[in-house]
């Protein structure tokens, strides 16, 4: 008893000792801005947890009318204004409050506040791991905002700013801004779509796992994403770098020469991510499944399949059976729409290297059919292998990113991707998911080779027709998905016909083709 | 002594012989270790001989039973179906390098479960073209079928039929042992979830329903008159419903312990398919009504068992409690998700153990007279609160209740409140269990 007593109080020494330590040296970080770049710079950027209110008081991000400031702008200054009025980010936290999580919890048997859930909050707010690094800006309830995706560090967030730095501040490189102060480099479409995926596919390190469980009490289905089109349904707060001013341009590291497309570059991009995003998780999920004694944590865990493998109505004549099985019948697969664009991106590496081209995609087609083996050994597949076969087609997507550092998305490249696209999207019947990434990856970037491709009146019709079986115009604004959106997009999910998708698929192609050629 | 009288004393003790054995050896029948004890099936044409079971007699009457087969009952068409297209694209989807018509994994059912295609004895080249024909049921005649017509035939008890190859169809366990070996399934022959996907229809069986169902090629009376026949009871329907739950149970479990131990596992056929395969909607009546003591995601199990409590709840004997916990050892383990192979098959295993000595002697166990008609309604009511029906949970209860509706219609006793239209009708694309459960729940007060 008395032991315990001597420890307690000892822990409670320690205890103090460590806050005031910690206390003292977040007030010594503030009142001594870190030094620049030539001075060597932080070792590591101190973490400092802000709200939005850090970001739009000042006349900062929430002043497009009159910025204050005479050095050149390397934003609008609307951001917050933008997120504040239109994101559904901004509704993250709030929807935890809602009827749906209340749903959640109660089926789930989460007693606490599950606005406090950190297996929640970890995607709809922030996790604080250091509640002395909070400054007094930060509401929890803001949801997904500035910090969560820019980075929650007082480094880059002072030096940014301040008047006396700013100058400084915008001579550095992207690079050493995120290094070395903590400012996420988000105009690298790599590291924006690894970002993204790490709340919308998932990122088991993060803690970031909507699991089958979650989605039995009532989470919404998370989607396919393709990051052009759900960076515009946001809506985007910032503009392309190739819609900016020169001189922003040179800041930012961007070469107008280049004619890069950017949306076609963010597609791709995306889908490798994508691809390399859930085979990590996969891999994650697997290999914690296979060492599990706990029955929920156990492999399966089933949000790791097809979820419309199993849910879909059971139906006489059914696609799937026309269709046929990978391997063998009745056993779910993975989920199918995060490799659908993937043999794109080796298209797009093949275009300027066809040899390369040509080893990745016998490349993939292995990798691919190691996970089916992997699948198809058992019902639910064999946790270890799919562990391992997922992790080495997550290293191979890896390599592909480097190659596409000398692989440019000009305006040839889209051209080929299109042409790609078409010739990809016969080769089988697309699941409802898959068929959206192709519906999705087309618009952006047959719109961004020709933006008035809509004009023509049947590719018109055909777009809408494809919205129409696929729900790819995403809700404006700040509309909650589990409402209307979500009962709609299954329906459309629901009555899917993959035949009728193909048919309407290559009318739009043809078109696109067309019209491109004529130009 | 009155042959009667005699008849009398032979069919229970026959029964509880047959029972001894039945559940092992008809089911180990079907495995590659009985290969020397070949069955000689002699087809339908044996049978059928004018003389004999196809004299074009009445309905139900002895010489009218090929007649009614062949042109009445659906089983005669279990090999047909083989040629089918279903049964083509099922083919495809399996890469099964054979035509179903000659994989033995489908011929054991639609065929014969001892039918053994390589070897096929010489005397009935046409045997399997006939279906799941006389023998399939009866079992192979090669020995039996030139004296099952003599007088002396019937002095033999069914021990000793059988052991020249006749299967007991005279007790209602043994009737509804040949019906669960393909129905429900067996080891070796069953409906996995791979033959599902591949378009193979799901099984659903409840007996006394299905055996309402099947054109009788046999008389009625001697099922339920006392006095025209040693076997009859007025209580039959009641009975076939009762024996049907605890048959189909201990089948069920067997096939579970099989499974777990021996096959690809998890074994999706085990579980509620409209769990999964319904399409996601939302709002969602699943998450509304929640998932009682299941963890949300988690599959339903217990399809073939959904009411074998309730059977269980009427015998005699202190094994039948036992049973029943162990049953429910193995529902608690199903339902704590992903449940480990080897804790399955031992609980089910232990079950089976139960339940074969429970199969024994059920005849004594049963209740003298069998009172069932508000027994549904208490189940239902005392499951209440923690009641989240599934698909299959209500496929059961609404065969056995119309099973039971009939058995109180011949013991002209009240029975269970008609099921309301919406259940009756209701086994639904879109099923809703919320609302099937509301309308269970008044249902059962009403009709209280």
């Amino acid at each position: 008893m008395l032991a315990t007593r001597y420890k307690a109080c000892a822990l409670m020494i320690v205890a103090t000792l460590a806050a005031a330590a910690l206390v003292l040296g977040r007030e010594t970080a503030r009142s001594s801005p870190a030094p620049v770049a030539e001075q060597g710079g932080p070792a590591k950027p101190a973490r400092l947890y802000y709200g939005v209110l850090a970001c739009s008081n000042g006349g900062c991000h929430n002043n497009p009318t009159s910025p204050n400031q005479k050095d050149i702008l390397l934003c609008a200054y609307d951001e917050v204004d933008i997120w504040t009025k239109h994101d559904k980010h901004r509704l993250a936290a709030k929807v935890l409050s809602g009827e749906r999580s209340k749903q959640m919890a109660k089926l789930l048997g989460i007693k606490g506040d599950i606005a406090k859930e950190p297996s929640c909050v970890s995607c709809h707010g922030v996790i604080v791991e250091d509640k002395n690094s909070v400054h007094e800006s930060f509401d929890p309830q803001e949801g997904v905002s500035c910090g969560v995706c820019h980075g929650h560090y007082s480094d880059w967030v002072a030096q940014h700013s301040a008047f006396l730095q700013r100058k400084k501040w915008r001579s550095l490189g992207r690079a050493v801004k995120e290094e070395q102060f903590g400012m996420r480099d988000l105009w690298d479409p790599e590291k924006r779509a690894t970002l993204c995926a790490s709340c919308h596919i998932g990122n088991a390190a993060e803690g970031k796992v909507v699991t089958h469980a979650m989605y039995a009490a009532g989470h919404p289905p998370l989607p396919g994403v393709e990051l052009a089109t759900f960076s515009d349904a946001m809506p985007r707060h910032w503009k392309y770098l190739s819609e900016k001013p020169a001189n922003v341009q040179k800041i930012l590291e961007y070469d107008p020469s280049k004619s890069s497309l950017e949306r076609t570059e963010l597609v791709v991009v995306s889908a490798l991510v994508s691809f390399r995003e859930s085979m990590k998780l996969l891999a994650a999920q697997a290999e914690q499944g296979a060492e599990a004694k706990e029955a929920d944590r156990a492999w399966p865990e089933l949000a790791q399949f097809d979820c419309y493998a199993c849910h879909h109505d059971l139906k006489s004549d059914s696609w799937r059976q026309k269709r046929g099985y990978a391997g063998k019948p009745g056993r779910p697969t993975m989920r199918a729409w995060p490799t659908a664009l993937v043999p794109l991106a080796v298209l797009h590496v093949g275009k300027a290297n066809p040899e390369r081209e040509q080893k990745l995609a016998s490349e993939l087609r292995d990798k691919l059919k190691e996970l089916t083996a992997a699948f198809d050994a058992q019902p639910f597949g064999d946790a270890k292998t799919v562990a391992i076969a997922a992790r080495q087609a997550a290293q191979w997507a890896d390599t592909i990113l480097k190659d596409f550092k000398t692989a440019p998305f000009d305006r040839a490249a889209a051209q080929h991707l299109v042409v790609g696209m078409g010739k990809e999207s016969k080769l089988r019947l697309l699941d409802f998911d898959s068929a959206r990434q192709f519906g999705w990856a087309f618009r952006s970037i047959q719109g961004e080779l020709d933006p008035k491709f809509t004009a023509n009146a049947d590719s018109a019709k055909a777009l809408k027709e494809l919205d129409e079986q696929l729900k790819l115009e995403l809700p404006k604004g700040q509309v909650e998905i589990s409402k209307d959106f979500l009962k709609d997009a299954l329906e459309k999910l629901n009555n899917y016909e993959p035949e009728q998708f193909r048919r309407t698929f290559e009318r739009l192609m043809q078109n696109g083709q067309k019209q491109t050629r004529k130009e | 002594m009155n042959p009667r009288l005699l008849l009398l004393a032979i069919v229970p003790l026959g029964i509880a012989f047959a029972l001894l054995r039945e559940p092992d050896s008809s089911v180990a029948d079907a495995g590659p270790t009985k290969v020397s004890r070949t069955p000689q099936f002699l087809g339908a044409g044996s049978c059928s001989a004018s003389a004999c079971h196809n004299a074009n007699f009445a309905k139900g009457h002895t010489g009218s039973e090929y007649t009614l087969w062949i042109t009445r009952d659906p089983h005669a068409k279990a090999y047909e179906t083989l040629f089918g297209e279903r049964s083509l694209l099922m083919q495809k989807n399996l890469r099964s390098p054979m035509s179903a018509h000659e994989d033995p994994r489908c011929l054991k059912c639609h065929v014969a479960p001892d039918y053994d295609v390589k070897q096929a004895p010489p005397v009935a080249p046409y045997f399997k073209t006939d279906g799941v024909s006389c023998e399939s049921c009866h079992g192979p005649a090669k020995n039996w079928a030139a004296f099952h017509h003599l007088a002396s035939w019937q002095l033999k008890t069914p021990a000793q039929k059988k052991s020249l190859g006749m299967k007991d169809t005279q007790s209602l366990a043994g009737r509804a042992q040949v019906c669960v070996t393909c129905h429900v399934g067996a080891p070796g022959m069953e409906v996995d979830h791979d033959l599902i996907a591949a378009g193979h229809p799901r099984l659903h069986f409840e007996f006394a329903a299905f055996h309402d169902a099947m054109p009788r090629h046999w008389p009625d009376f001697k099922d339920r008159d006392a006095t025209k026949s040693a076997r009859g009871r007025p209580d039959f329907e009641a009975r076939a419903w009762l024996v049907g739950q605890l048959v189909t149970a201990h089948a069920a479990l067997e096939l579970l312990a099989d499974r777990a131990a021996e096959k690809p596992w998890p074994e999706f056929a085990e579980y509620d398919c409209a769990a999964c395969h319904h399409d996601l909607q939302s709002p969602s009546a699943r998450q509304k009504s929640g998932y009682g003591k299941r963890k949300p995601g988690v599959l339903p199990w217990g399809h073939y068992l959904a009411l074998s409590p309730l059977a269980i709840e009427t015998l005699a004997g202190e094994d039948a409690q036992a049973l029943r916990d162990q049953l429910r050892a193995v529902q608690k383990i199903m339902d704590a998700g992903n449940p480990r192979r080897d804790g399955v098959a031992d609980a089910a295993r232990r079950a089976t153990v139960i339940s074969r000595t429970v199969l024994r002697d059920l005849d004594q166990r049963l209740p003298h007279s069998l009172s069932l008609q508000a027994r549904l309604q208490t189940f239902v009511e005392a499951r209440g609160a923690d009641l989240a029906p599934t698909a299959d949970w209500l496929t059961q209860v609404q065969l056995s209740h119309a099973a039971l509706r009939k058995a109180a219609r011949d013991l002209r006793s009240p029975g269970p409140a008609e099921l309301p239209k919406a259940i009756r009708e209701g086994l639904p694309l879109h099923f809703d269990p919320q609302a099937i459960k509301q309308r269970l729940l008044s249902n059962s007060k009403k009709g209280s």
